[in-house]
């Protein structure tokens, strides 16, 4: 009997220890702990890492797999509790690691390199991993955002079909006159989006150099009183937010005219859309000028990492230009090679995405970005929610949010 | 037989119970019936607009029972996300708790119940005090710890903390109060140690309750989201609710694979109740109020 | 007869070793840490009160908030040291806490920390389901006292939403109350021919959709079981007596029926108060993510949010030391009021 109850806690150990009930693999010469996005970027790793295996015998890369909704904050979770993490992907909550200073810089790395250069790279791609003057990841893809317009809706309603040239007075004119656009019994959205979004008015919600909470002004009061009452007349796609209802698969259904849309939904898009659809570049805001949103992806090295050289070379062949040629269907490569035979090979709609390549500029740096953006979206949510009049609501958000940037000042 | 609920005849009693039974099951067979529809606009062309979740041009019979039924589904959730990992780390924490739980709340509610020793009851009210604690309060440094040890994104960090709950320490203990003494003493004349009076008197008879506590213990774990959100953070590690989450993110309006997820999700819940129906009940009034 | 300490070692440690480490340890570490400011990357950071100041609202005058905490410590210990029996001392101590902190507050013309006091508002909502379902079960209990064909089958039915809960289920009522095509507004659209409300996307119409939900999932659960043990042990004479005084059935249900099953029902209301406290987690995290504006976020969702989401160790562990003391101070008022008016058969 006492034989059975060591036999029952032998037996619960070894549950709890492994992660898999199936038997580890003997001890590899050196590991590396790689974190991504579960999903499509998840499958596009598995290719490059047995090339690397292969290459580098001895080696084993171990991937965890996180979710997209809160991947920056459990990879944050992680970091803090010790984990072992060598490589990470990053996108857009690149600021809210490297201002923890949890990240490597690779300048040296790069430098020291035969094979790659800066020079290889467009423009923008390494700004995006950069920050203080030094470099802490190398990008694959750059995400970019365009505005889809529905053509045929728009014939069907007799309104015009804007060009390259637009501005954001035609967006709002196109998107309320499209509401009113009859398909049988269905609502029709004028505009595929949560609200009108802020590079429109050509605002932001930080300064350029992350300290100060931009949205104060009078000119943020008009545009949060315009998305309200746009929403209000049914002309923004506000479920969306919640999740009930899918931006793209409305936009394929046909019952949305203008849809932003983001370089990794295009290829369900092209795939999926039976009407004639194009692409715009950013309108043009009150100052005249285009805004593009910007994002990118790409790896980064953990500061904490005891293979550095290994997980360099990793990083490398992660974001090679066979994985960026993989990768052409859903966002821009980042290898001059590579994204010239990009752009030579995007078909008539989608030209407007030349125009937006040289927009591309980092967002500013934020160590708190999830509570900042949180924070502004709980405000801003009464104000839609008519619990406060809007100019109350951006009051307090004004002042709640200038508070977390000055607890933490920039040294 | 005295009537509670004034002047309802059988008949419109029968009506109202049945009529309240259908709103029970309501969601259910809503459920079922849109696991089996398709979001793809090519198909719903073909199959009528019962097959989609759109009701327009439909009624409501159609809608419930569509024509075609696209039992694919359950096959494309366990190809969209590793449905079959998650399934089995659910299991597998799910069943260790609960041996565990059993373990040692039955050894600790014997202790409580049948051995005197000094400062007994005063550490059973600290057990009960505990009862109250929201889990909220003990969560953030049971994660500090975890992080200190490197459990994090384990599944030990998910089957630790539930082992030691009070309440199974509780109940048992009541129930073990309820046993009489004399098999016990009889046992004691015959010589048997504390050990031996706990492993062939009291365990045998109180197996409906440790039954019970098993039930419940495996149903509660099997349903906690709270704590695999917090210590989980990997795919492999992660349990059915989390699991269901992540698809969520992913396929943020197929509601139809969403639907087929959740009722497989939802089958090991209904077969233990079915077969366990009676520990349910039984339950109820181990651990209620006399009178 | 006095047990062997091998004995007692064997039996009692495997669990109390657990208490210790995952039930007490873990209440006194959050004590400490709501007194310190942490964010997990950075050394944690000795604050005093301000947390508690900054949950309460009380900018400036933290300093005197931690004064008077100390203060309030070191007078208990003194209390339990002199071995006082009396706990009207720490009734009245906390009371004038509560005075001090409400005029400090009222004073300051701050407003207090919107979103920590909205999810208490909110619990407390969602908590006015409690005797909503409590008369539900009972009416329900009622009708299904009589030995009539079906009725096993029908408890049968009624208990599965109490046991389904999880993922699965709060999705499904996601999308039974989706406001485009959901049953709920597709059934009012239809036969009322009226628009139904936007549920879990309005701010306003979200927590009656979770009353409403939680409601479905408790009505005919333990509760009504309970109720069906109590009717039955009503003794069927005080029925037939109350009928030939000419008692008809909504007097004996109001006064013999509610008093003998009030043991029962103080019962439920505790239980249910102390888990509603804690609960409204899961349903928050996965339907609404804290709701429209913060509309469905409870205390648990605060607490998760604060610690998880922006890594406010410190705060978060204030949050929940409030949440607790909540949770003790409202089982000891519902135990003193209600207990005069409970009738033991």
């Amino acid at each position: 009997m006492r034989r059975l109850r060591v036999i029952l806690l032998v037996v619960m150990a070894s549950i709890c220890r492994g992660e898999s009930p199936l038997a580890h693999s003997p001890a590899p010469i050196g590991e590396l702990v790689m974190i991504c996005p579960s999903g499509r970027v998840f499958e596009s790793v598995r290719v490059p890492i047995e090339k690397f295996e292969t290459e580098h015998p001895g080696w084993k890369i171990r991937v965890i797999s996180s979710p997209g909704r809160d991947y920056y904050v459990k990879t944050l979770t992680l970091f803090a509790a010790h984990s072992p993490v060598d490589v990470l992907w990053l996108g857009l909550g690149f600021g809210m690691f490297v201002e923890r200073n949890i990240l490597l810089p690779i300048d040296s790395y790069l430098k020291a390199d035969s094979e790659l250069n800066e020079s290889h790279f467009v423009p923008p791609a390494l700004g995006m991993y950069s920050a203080r003057g030094r470099l802490y990841g190398i990008p694959y893809g750059l995400d970019i955002q365009a505005y889809a317009i529905n053509e045929d809706l728009l014939k069907a309603g007799h309104l015009p079909v804007p060009d390259n040239h637009w501005s954001l007075a035609d967006l709002l004119s196109i998107g309320q006159q499209a509401s009113q656009v009859q398909t049988g019994t269905t609502h029709v959205y004028g505009l595929g989006m949560t609200g009108i979004p802020l590079g429109c008015e050509g605002l932001t919600i930080l300064s350029a150099d992350g300290q100060t909470f931009t949205l104060s002004s009078a000119e943020s009061l008009n545009w949060l009183e315009r998305n309200i009452s746009l929403a209000q007349q049914g002309v923004l796609l506000r479920s969306a937010a919640m999740g009930q209802l899918n931006r793209l698969g409305e936009f394929i259904a046909g019952r949305v005219a203008i849809m932003e849309v983001y370089s990794w939904e295009l290829e369900e898009l092209r795939r999926s859309a039976s009407f004639k659809w194009k692409l715009l570049p950013p309108p043009l805001n009150p100052q005249n000028t285009q805004y593009a949103w910007t994002s990118s992806s790409g790896f980064c090295i953990s500061a904490r990492s005891k293979n550095q050289e290994m997980a360099w070379e990793l990083v490398k062949a992660l974001t090679s230009a066979d994985v960026q040629r993989k990768w052409m269907s859903l966002s821009v490569p980042t290898l001059k090679t590579v994204n010239a035979e990009y752009q030579r090979e995007l078909s008539p709609n989608e030209a407007a995405i030349r125009e937006i390549l040289p927009l591309l500029k980092p967002d500013p740096r934020v160590k708190n970005w999830e509570k900042i953006s949180s924070e502004w979206k709980y405000w801003e949510d009464k104000a839609f929610q008519r619990e406060l009049p809007a100019a109350e609501a951006q009051a307090i958000a004004t002042q709640r949010i200038q508070r977390i940037l000055d607890a933490d000042p920039r040294p | 037989m005295a009537k509670y609920v004034p002047v309802i005849g059988p008949v419109l009693r029968f009506g109202v119970l049945t009529s309240i039974g259908l709103a029970m099951v309501f969601p259910f067979i809503w459920m079922l019936a849109t696991s089996v529809k398709t979001v793809d606009p090519s198909v719903i062309a073909i199959e009528g607009a019962s097959a989609g979740i759109f009701p327009n041009g439909t009624n409501i019979l159609t809608t419930l029972f569509p024509k075609f039924w696209h039992w694919e589904n359950y096959v494309e959730v366990f190809r969209k996300v590793p449905f079959a990992r998650y399934y089995l780390n659910s299991f597998g924490v799910a069943i260790c708790v609960t041996i565990g739980q059993l373990v040692t709340s039955s050894l600790a509610a014997f202790a409580f119940s049948r051995l005197q020793f000094r400062g007994r009851d005063k550490l059973f009210f600290a057990y009960l005090a505990t009862l109250m604690v929201p889990t909220s309060v003990t969560v953030i440094p049971t994660f500090i710890l975890f992080s200190h040890v490197g459990l994090i994104d384990t599944l030990a960090a998910l089957i630790l903390p539930p082992l030691f709950g009070a309440y199974g320490t509780f109940m048992l203990r009541q129930f073990f109060i309820g046993i009489s003494d004399e098999l016990e003493e009889a046992a004691h004349l015959d010589g048997c140690g504390a050990l031996r009076v706990y492993w062939h008197v009291i365990l045998p008879l109180s197996r409906p309750a440790l039954a019970t506590l098993g039930v419940f213990t495996f149903m509660a774990n099997w349903q906690s989201l709270f704590y695999p959100l917090i210590m989980i953070h990997s795919d492999s590690n992660k349990t059915l609710p989390i699991g269901l989450m992540n698809f969520v993110d992913l396929n943020s309006a197929d509601w139809p694979l969403l639907m087929a997820a959740s009722v497989l999700s939802l089958l090991p819940i209904i077969a233990i109740f079915i077969f366990a129906q009676r520990f349910f009940t039984s339950g109820v009034r181990l651990g209620g109020v006399k009178g | 007869m006095k047990t062997s300490t091998s004995n007692l070692i064997f039996f009692l440690a495997p669990n109390f070793l657990g208490f210790l480490l995952f039930t007490l340890g873990p209440v006194l570490g959050s004590f400490l840490l709501s007194f310190y400011a942490w964010d997990l990357f950075t050394p944690a950071r000795f604050v005093g009160g301000a947390n508690y100041a900054e949950l309460l609202r009380v900018d400036f005058c933290a300093g005197i908030f931690s004064v008077f905490f100390f203060l309030l410590l070191l007078g208990s210990g003194a209390l339990l040291a002199a071995r006082l029996r009396s706990s009207r001392w720490l009734f009245y101590t906390s009371a004038l806490l509560l005075l001090s902190a409400a005029a400090l507050v009222i004073t300051q013309g701050i407003p207090w920390n919107p979103k920590f006091w909205q999810s208490i508002w909110n619990t407390f909502i969602l908590l006015l389901g409690l005797p909503l379902g409590m008369i539900g079960s009972l009416l329900l209990a009622s009708l299904l006292n009589e030995k009539i064909f079906g009725n096993q089958f029908f408890r049968l039915i009624y208990f599965l939403p109490s046991i389904v809960g999880g993922v699965g289920i709060y999705l499904l009522w996601k999308w039974i109350f989706n406001p485009d095509i959901g049953p709920i507004n597709l059934l009012l659209r239809h036969i009322f021919g009226l628009q139904g409300p936007a549920w879990f996307e309005s701010s306003s119409w979200a927590k009656p959709a979770m009353i409403l939900m939680n409601f479905w999932g408790q009505v005919g659960g333990t509760n009504m079981i309970l109720y069906l043990a109590a009717l039955q042990s009503v003794d069927p004479g005080l029925h037939e007596a109350a009928k030939i005084d000419g008692a008809n059935g909504i007097q004996r249900f109001r006064h013999i029926t509610l008093p003998m099953v009030s043991s029962t029902s103080f019962f439920i209301l505790v239980m249910g108060l102390i888990h509603g406290f804690q609960g409204g987690f899961d349903s928050a995290f996965v339907i609404t993510r804290g709701g429209p504006a913060g509309a469905t976020t409870t205390v648990n969702y605060f607490i998760y949010e604060t610690a998880f989401q922006h890594f406010e160790m410190g705060l978060a562990s204030a949050a929940s030391m409030l949440l607790f003391v909540m949770v003790l101070g409202l089982s000891w008022v519902n135990w003193k009021c209600v207990s005069g008016k409970v009738h033991y058969t």
